[in-house]
């Protein structure tokens, strides 16, 4: 039987001052029959001789007074808190960090690791002192303060009842150095003075309540604070785990996707299981893995018979083991995003036929401007460094200086670049094309007949693509972020009897099929096909078109969040705390297309009413959230932690539980009041 | 009444009376009765010479008369509220007392005089023939204390009145009025929370042969009460909580005795006779038991 105090001494005093207080309320209560005698003279002296024993005299045989003597003695000794089996107690001030990191989550322990550290946190709490104070951090890789320091006991449970499991990976150092603050505070320095401490140091002691699935921290000085590491979980475990998976093209043929994937198992005995990949919810491969214990296996899944590849892909590991966040993993296709296509010509009809083709107006917005723009004023030649333009194609002109996007020169040539432009020919045979280039794949050459037109030369890094006999007559190379590609040779070209063509190709069926890989190529629809992922509660930044006024990110729960329009069109996305796909819609079209300023030039007022300022829920962007962390999914629970360089061992089974009896006694003191009642009105009627 | 009639009062102390009476002084005097003879000397009254006697032996011879007094009975009875307490009342065992031995004194000859605490004068009886009046003075006493019982005391306190006479104050009226000598017979349960000593010393003074019957109810003797109570003071309104158990009743009773005992030792160091008596107690063994035994009467 151990006790605790649990009162003040100022408390105890009120508390004791009660029985007193109750006898003399029994005898100011007692109706007493007066009775005239003589004189109260004997008895006074009487009285007054057994003044001592009179008090003791008075309280017989009053089991009123016994009953509620006995409620008093009873809520006294549960102020005590008698208990049994007797255990550490905490500190003056303690922070309890509790790790709600993603291996929290494992079930070795029932119900998992979390609810556990919140169940021995909690005894920890109930086992305080009067004058104890204690803190509440959430940590994973951040540190979530739950709540400051406080003697409240139940707002102290309560915030580790609030406490939500999460799939983030963990970092001790930013929870440490929140528990520092007040056991070890900073000090200042000014010129001319030593350093100052700006407050006193108020020692603590950090209850760690994690699996310790994090890295050490040898930098971190702990200064001021003791740290008890309560190991939750155990050492065996079974885990297997999705370490990484992705969506790639196929390098070689670029048409085509691949599903790729690294499984880890973890696990003291061999595995043999399937993985299941989905796309958008509909089962399209099951592979059967064999892992040996504590090593990884690859995983491809064929993706050949899927005819449309895009969506969510989600890999399954049909396996229950004892961490199931890692048995799952996400990647996607990026939404088929209308690339803005800019053609700068003085008039090429085969061309703008050639970009008005069905295929074309599906993947791209293409607008058309005269070559005067490059010119024109100044807001005009603006109009070539917008940003949300992604092919500009220079038909028979060249601009002052290179946007600031891809471009495709046809007959013209870049301004003050290392191209080399050779002399003008006529005619030029074709020779040679590359056709393992995306653009040159399904091109037949043969019948094509150019009249005149000059050698292509691309800067280093560039590469050939079309050979002629007078040497490169298309090449493409890169410039920064972007690449230019360059024909030597006109489609139509200007003559003194106007416009004539250049070269059969124009006519030809595959000059079609040329502008369509050249806008699918050089516009980026294809180049980032698969979307961006990270890990759960990391940041995400978001290039998106300005050409929208806001955004919303669902997340994978379904929870709707707005992004206000950013000028940049740069965002940065935090709220990635669960796995999954999330998806990114934009609202509000408001900024016109060039296309659309120079439609509804010509529209008349009743058709610009009903045709501009449409309102679109378009899905413009997916990004994914997986786990893939090795330390977070070897659930192994380490025995003991090194901190500040200090070893700090687990404290296995040493948390015992009191059992407390202070309810019974309180139960026991309300039996007694409830039956003085009783004894009372019975008396009474 | 014969038994009463026989006896007679009798005292220690020689007292000259005002009046001859029939009981013989101890003292020489002037009566019919021969005492003795003695020497003449100058300055001795001449009409006692008895001449014969000068005639036969030719000396002076003065002759002694025994000296006949009357004895001056004087009863104080204390008739403050709690003498109307006990069955039968102390106040009604009192007047009883006086009674009989106002009959006595009266058949001897003897001066009575009565009064009570509260009385502003005491009546004096003298001759058997006021035997009657003595009674009627005892039943006024009674009545008198009777009306002033249904004042409340709170009610008295309330109109400026004294609640009671206490014995002092008494004792010294009775001194300021009595200049003579005689018996003094004061009957009372000396309840009194002032305290009877500074009355009875008053007494002393002025050597009087001092009876104290003092006169308890069986109530008080043995109370009866029992439980949570509430005592009310019939004289002063005083207030005691008191819880009676056996233990307080040991308490009580011992108290009780060592106040007896204390007025007995009070009196028998100043010569003053002390007689204890219960108010239940029949009047005839009182007189014959308690107060022949202790010389008041024989």
């Amino acid at each position: 039987m151990t006790w605790m105090n649990s009162l003040t001494s100022s408390q105890w005093l009120v508390l004791l001052s009660i029985p007193p207080l109750v006898i003399l309320l029994y005898f100011l209560k007692l109706k007493r029959s007066p009775v005239e005698v003589s004189s109260t003279y004997l008895w006074r002296k009487s009285i007054e001789d057994s003044h001592v024993n009179s008090l003791w005299q008075r309280l017989r045989k009053s089991l009123l007074l016994l009953l509620q003597l006995l409620f008093l003695l009873a809520l006294i000794v549960a102020c005590l808190r008698p208990g049994w089996s007797g255990t550490q107690t905490v500190g003056q001030r303690s922070i309890l960090m509790i790790d709600n990191s993603a291996s929290m989550t494992t079930t070795d322990v029932l119900p998992n690791r979390l609810e556990v550290a919140k169940a021995e946190a909690k005894k920890l709490i109930r086992e305080m002192g009067t004058n104890d104070v204690a803190m509440v951090i959430a940590f994973s890789d951040r540190a979530d303060v739950r709540q400051g320091f406080t003697g409240d006991r139940n707002r102290l449970l309560k915030s580790i009842d609030s406490i939500p499991p999460s799939a983030r990976t963990t970092d001790l150092n930013e929870a440490m150095r929140a528990a520092a603050g007040l056991a070890n505070p900073g000090r200042v320095s000014f010129d001319g003075m030593n350093d100052i401490q700006v407050a006193e140091a108020l020692p603590a002691t950090v209850s760690l309540f994690s699996d310790g699935g994090f890295s050490s921290l040898s930098e971190f000085s702990l200064g001021n604070l003791s740290v008890r590491y309560i190991p939750i979980g155990t050492a065996a475990i079974d885990n297997v785990a999705i370490e990484a998976f992705s969506i790639l093209r196929n390098e070689e043929r670029p048409d085509e996707v691949e599903a790729y994937a690294r499984v880890v198992s973890y696990c003291l005995d061999p595995i043999e299981s399937t993985a299941s990949l989905y796309l958008n919810d509909t089962l399209v491969d099951a592979v059967k893995i064999q892992v040996a214990p504590g090593k990884e296996s690859g995983v491809m899944f064929d993706l050949k018979n899927v005819d449309v590849l895009r969506g969510v892909f989600r890999m399954v590991l049909d396996r229950d083991d004892q961490m199931m966040v890692d048995n799952i993993a996400y990647a996607a296709t990026r939404p088929t995003k209308p690339s803005n296509v800019l053609l700068v010509t003085p008039g090429n009809k085969p061309l703008v036929t050639a970009l008005n083709t069905a295929a074309i107006q599906a993947m791209a917005n293409v607008d058309v401007v005269e070559t005067e723009i490059l010119s024109g004023s100044e807001s005009s030649q603006q109009l070539l460094q917008r940003t949300d333009l992604d092919l500009i194609i220079f038909d028979q002109c060249t601009p002052l200086k290179m946007p600031m996007a891809n471009t495709l020169f046809i007959g013209g040539v870049p301004p003050q670049s290392d191209w080399i432009i050779g002399k003008t020919s006529v005619p030029i045979n074709l020779i040679d094309l590359d056709r393992t280039h995306p653009m040159m794949e399904f091109l037949e050459l043969n019948s094509v007949r150019i009249v005149e037109g000059h050698s292509v030369t691309p800067p280093p890094g560039g590469k050939v693509l079309i050979r002629a006999d007078n040497g490169p007559v298309f090449a493409i190379a890169p410039r920064g972020p972007y690449q230019d590609a360059v024909l030597g040779f006109a489609i139509v070209r200007q003559s003194e009897k106007g416009v004539e063509l250049n070269t059969n190709w124009g006519i030809n069926r595959s000059f079609p099929l040329f502008v369509f890989a050249a806008v699918d190529f050089l516009s980026g629809v294809t180049t980032q096909q698969a979307a961006s992922s990270t890990q759960p509660g990391q940041p995400v930044q978001l290039s998106l078109s300005n050409r929208y006024q806001t955004f919303e990110v669902i997340d994978p729960s379904g929870t709707k969040s707005i992004l206000d329009m950013s000028p940049s069109g740069q965002y940065i996305y935090t709220s990635t705390d669960a796995p999954g796909a999330y998806y990114v819609k934009a609202q509000n079209e408001s900024v016109n297309t060039l296309r659309d300023a120079e439609k509804d030039s010509r529209l008349s007022m009743e058709e610009r009413q009903t045709t501009s300022t449409t309102t679109t829920d378009k899905l413009v962007e997916i990004f994914t959230a997986n786990l893939f962390s090795p330390r977070e999914s070897n659930v192994a629970t380490l025995k003991e932690l090194s901190i500040g360089g200090e070893e700090v061992v687990g404290l296995v089974g040493k948390t015992v539980s009191r059992t407390e009896y202070w309810r019974w006694l309180l139960l026991f003191g309300i039996g007694m009041l409830v039956t003085e009642w009783f004894v009372f009105h019975r008396r009474s009627y | 009444m014969a038994k009463l009639e026989r006896m007679e009062l009798i005292t220690r102390k020689i007292f000259r009376g005002r009046m001859k009476g029939e009981r013989r002084s101890s003292r020489k005097g002037q009566s019919v009765e021969f005492a003795d003879f003695r020497n003449y000397v100058p300055g001795d009254d001449l009409r006692f010479i008895d001449w014969n006697l000068f005639a036969r032996l030719d000396r002076l011879y003065l002759k002694l008369f025994l000296e006949e007094e009357d004895l001056h009975l004087s009863m104080l009875i204390d008739d403050t509220p709690s003498m109307r307490f006990g069955s039968p009342t102390k106040l009604w065992a009192a007047s009883q007392l006086a009674a009989s031995l106002g009959y006595i004194g009266l058949c001897r000859g003897d001066r009575v005089s009565i009064s009570s605490f509260h009385a502003a004068s005491p009546h004096v009886y003298r001759g058997r023939s006021s035997t009657n009046r003595l009674l009627g003075s005892l039943m006024e006493i009674n009545e008198v204390s009777q009306d002033r019982r249904s004042d409340h005391p709170a009610t008295a306190k309330q109109g400026g009145l004294s609640p009671h006479n206490g014995m002092a104050s008494a004792i010294k009226s009775f001194c300021s009025r009595n200049t003579g000598k005689g018996i003094v017979v004061i009957i009372s349960d000396l309840m009194d929370k002032d305290g009877y000593e500074s009355g009875l010393k008053m007494l002393l003074a002025k050597e009087l042969d001092i009876f104290l019957i003092h006169l308890l109810s069986p109530e008080e003797l043995s109370p009866t009460l029992t439980g949570d109570l509430k005592l009310v003071d019939c004289e002063d309104g005083d207030i005691r909580e008191v819880s009676i158990s056996a233990t307080m009743l040991s308490r009580y009773k011992k108290t009780l005795s060592e106040f007896i005992e204390t007025a007995k030792a009070f009196c028998r160091r100043r010569g003053i006779t002390y007689v204890p008596a219960s108010s239940d107690t029949p009047i005839d063994t009182l007189i014959e038991q308690y107060l022949r035994v202790r010389g008041l009467v024989r």
